[in-house]
């Protein structure tokens, strides 16, 4: 079972001066969480070695195998920034992509082409340069909108050619979807992941606003981001991407601490998970979902495909960050540890026990099920 | 957390040691989470590890493991070397660090399990009774715990109602120690009366122990039949009494009082009696409820290696009857609307196995017959025991029937896990068992009346019929090479 969190590579000395912007986001009202500010860690510098390294050892303390990292197409060539971590990424630590591609329209084309060909190429030899964390035998690369792909199936073959030809070897194509429903996995892709807070709001939000709300906003009688903003129960929000979630197909979780990305929607739009006594951040709930991420992980995909994907080790900017901060201290860093141990130690407990039926005796049982059902319903 | 220093020569120098309550990896660094261990049970464990690591230590230092400690508060709380056994209180007298010989403590650990850890002032005169020597007090005179709280970060639920019962055992220790001249002859006994599947989980820990610190177990006599039945080597005291209510209606240290009235003076004198019901969360780490026990019992279990739930069952067994046709015993009811495996689902469970040519026995709920399933009455031990040996698996809620089908017969079973925890009631996988949930991210909830998430009365971690028939197909698959 591995544990692989999502992370920003840009702080960086002379990148977008993140640590700054976030030192300057200001929250426009009372019902938005201020965002974290670093404790332990620092606003650090990931370009030197000796700060880079001691994120790495403190995401491996937590029981983290590895980094997922942006990889994007910027100036005529694709980028990442595996360079910084990779003299850290060993004994069991390694990297995986989040592929941002849905800037480039080159691969919306239905029909292959020359120059999709050669930015295949790119794509891979930029790839060779990453130290990976295997995921079902291969290294693991998000696909962040594969609904683009009208030529989904060419395209994750011709990715594929790629990277074997480059030396990557094989890759783990992941694509952001929640359901499969058939779509992604026949046409190449090995599996899914759900996608973030933002684009997937699992369940009903709890301010449901109206147009007499609306006329309150414009009159200056009612906090705007009542209307503008989506407010959702943590419990709620993780508990509905948990529920029948074997019915969605080979979707790998992403499990999250807390999120509010009101920086990103200045103008409104923002998702807001909120937490009993009007907090951002519970722990044990947070602990409860990642254990459970795990064990459903470790119940429904074979050993080598096993990954839950946190989200995030270090996205301040969402809220959603691990990394001990100034507000919880290393509340969600020790909820994180604790869980990891806890869903680990329960997938040891398991033993001398035979593989499940295969997949058509699976369909069998449901079939029967299902007549059963409507037995029921008639009754 | 979890602190002590070690003192190599009396007055010399001091080395540190912190811990932590394990979540599951047992590190070096971390000591078994146990839920049904009074603190003193902490005070030995520390003075254990401690030992192993300084086994030329004179003196061990141990703080109080109700306190969120750190080897940096200790040293810091001591005025000059240590010169001499001594106990550090706040400055109202709960207890902070106790500082004894490394001998003393490793020979008298059974007798240490009776230390209040809340009152200063009785931990001393019981210290110095079994020390026979003097030991220095000393108050803080400036740090004040203040009004411990009911439950707390690090897991203890140790309220004042609580304190109480700690403080009554230490005192009866004292009386004992100060009245018997034999009173390393006394036996010790723990007091666990209740309930019916804590009862199996204890049984089955002390069949588990090799050399346990008790002799004794204060239980409710209306459970002679899970006593008989599970084979503990604890001798029972029978405490004639209704077992305490689920309901509420009467609280634990109410109990308590009334217990020590019924069991008498007589059993007070002639046993050290150490609270072992819950004295922190359970749900807090994922071990068995059954290594709890066992680290209660006096195991230290410092490493996986040790945990039951990583070894081979302590029993196994199973059905000798032809698997033509196939018999699956279920106990669906779980006393409250929210522990019941939903109806809807278990009637589609039962339909299915029928057209599967599979014979199901559901335990006290004709209501389900007409789903193909025979109801059968087995409200006592015995009457459970035998309708088992007629079905080749039991299905079961987290209740005592799966308890004591999975633990004290060893059959093979497959347990429903809905608002409680799978890890510390069910345990781990084998041939012989599986648990089985949803993974929903709200469990455990330990709700008892409706769902904190859905609000209905049923629980939706419950596993879905698909996956129920898969596992008991399975099970029956490897263990019986069972093929429909």
């Amino acid at each position: 079972m591995k544990i692989l969190a999502f992370f920003e590579t840009g702080y960086q000395a002379g990148g977008d001066d993140l640590w700054r912007r976030l030192e300057l986001a200001r929250p426009a009202s009372r019902r938005l969480f201020p965002l974290g500010q670093p404790s332990t860690l620092g606003t650090y510098d990931l370009a030197d070695p000796g700060q880079a390294e001691a994120v790495v050892a403190l995401a491996r303390n937590a029981g983290i195998d590895g980094f997922v990292i942006d990889c994007r197409w910027q100036d005529g060539a694709y980028r990442h920034d595996a360079a910084l971590l990779a003299p850290f990424c060993r004994d069991g630590f390694g990297l995986a992509l989040l592929w941002h591609n849905g800037d480039e329209p080159i691969w919306a084309e239905p029909l292959l082409s020359e120059p999709m060909l050669a930015r295949a190429e790119a794509l891979a030899d930029c790839l060779s340069a990453v130290p990976a964390q295997p995921v079902g035998g291969g290294l693991a690369l998000i696909v962040e909108s594969p609904k683009q792909w009208r030529a989904a199936a060419r395209v994750t073959g011709i990715l594929r050619q790629a990277a074997d030809r480059s030396g990557v070897g094989a890759l783990t194509l992941i694509a952001n979807r929640a359901e499969d429903k058939g779509r992604f996995v026949e046409q190449g892709f090995d599996a899914l992941i759900d996608p973030p807070p933002d684009q997937w709001h699992s369940c009903q939000p709890s301010n449901h606003a109206t147009g007499l709300d609306f006329l309150e906003v414009l009159g200056g009688l009612r906090d705007s981001t009542d209307y503008l903003d989506r407010y959702f129960a943590y419990l709620d929000f993780t508990v509905s991407r948990m529920l029948n979630r074997s019915q969605r197909g080979r979707v790998l979780p992403r499990v999250f601490p807390a999120f509010h990305d009101w920086l990103a929607h200045p103008g409104g739009g923002a998702t807001q998970l909120v937490n009993r006594s009007n907090r951002p951040a519970d722990a044990q709930l947070y602990g409860m979902f990642l254990e459970n991420a795990m064990l459903f992980t470790e119940r429904h995909f074979p050993a080598g495909d096993q990954v839950v994907f946190l989200h995030s080790w270090n996205k301040w900017q969402d809220g959603s960050q691990i990394e001990p901060s100034q507000w919880d201290g290393d509340m969600l860093w020790n909820a994180t540890r604790d869980a990891i141990d806890r869903g680990r130690y329960q997938i040891k407990c398991k033993s001398n026990v035979m593989p499940a039926q295969n997949a058509a005796r699976r369909d069998t049982i449901a079939m029967m099920c299902d007549a059963a059902r409507q037995t029921l319903k008639q009754t | 957390m979890l602190s002590g220093l070690a003192v190599r020569d009396v007055g010399g120098g001091l080395e540190g040691f912190d811990f932590g309550f394990s979540k599951g990896a047992l590190r070096p660094n971390e000591i078994f989470d146990s839920a049904t261990s009074p603190p003193a049970r902490y005070v030995v464990e520390l003075a254990r590890r401690i030992s192993a690591a300084a086994p030329s230590a004179d003196f061990l230092l141990i703080g109080n493991p109700l306190l969120p400690l750190s080897t940096k508060i200790l040293a810091s709380w001591l005025q000059g070397p240590v010169q001499g056994p001594l106990l550090l209180s706040d400055r109202d007298g709960f207890p902070l660090l106790y500082g004894l010989p490394s001998r003393f403590v490793a020979d008298h650990e059974r007798f240490l399990l009776t230390l209040s850890a809340v009152d200063a002032t009785l931990d001393h005169r019981l210290l110095e009774g079994l020390l026979g020597a003097p030991i220095t007090l000393q108050k803080h005179p400036k740090l004040a715990i203040g009004t411990y709280p009911l439950s707390t970060a690090t897991g203890w639920f140790q309220g004042s109602e609580r304190q109480k019962l700690l403080k009554i055992a230490t005192a009866n220790a004292i009386k004992i120690v100060e009245r018997r001249p034999d009173w390393r002859q006394v036996a010790s006994t723990v007091y666990h009366p209740y309930h019916a599947g804590s009862i199996v989980f204890f049984a089955m820990a002390a069949r588990d122990v090799a050399t346990p610190l008790f002799s004794r177990q204060v239980i409710c006599s209306s459970y002679k039949d899970i006593c008989a039945a599970s084979d503990s080597p604890l001798t029972p005291i029978w405490l004639k009494l209704p077992f305490l209510p689920r309901d509420g209606s009467v609280g634990e240290p109410q109990y308590f009082a009334h217990a020590l009235d019924r069991l008498g003076e007589r059993v007070m004198e002639d046993n050290f009696l150490v609270f072992m019901r819950y004295s922190r969360n359970s749900a807090v780490s994922p071990f068995h409820m059954i290594d709890h026990d066992r680290f209660s019992l006096g195991e230290s279990l410092a490493t996986q290696s040790d945990l039951r739930q990583l070894r081979p069952p302590l029993v196994q067994n199973q059905c000798r009857l032809p698997t033509e046709p196939l018999r699956i015993l279920f106990h669906v009811t779980g006393g409250l609307p929210i522990k019941n495996y939903p109806v809807e689902r278990c009637k589609v469970v039962l339909r299915t196995l029928a057209a599967l040519g599979i014979e199901c026995s559901v335990i006290g709920r004709p209501d389900l017959e007409e789903w193909g399933a025979g109801s059968i009455e087995a409200d006592e031990t015995d009457l459970l025991a035998e309708a088992v040996t007629r079905h080749h698996l039991f299905v079961g809620l987290d209740s005592f029937p799966h308890h004591f089908v999975k633990n004290v017969l060893g059959w093979p079973s497959i347990g429903l896990f809905g608002t409680t925890g799978a890890g510390n009631f069910g345990g781990g996988w084998n041939s012989h068992y599986r648990a089985l949930d949803c993974a929903l991210a709200c469990h455990p909830c330990g709700a008892e009346q409706t769902c904190p998430v859905f609000t209905g009365p049923e629980c939706r971690n419950y596993a879905k019929p698909e996956e129920l028939i898969g596992a008991i197909l399975d099970m029956a698959r490897q263990i019986y090479g069972y093929s429909s």
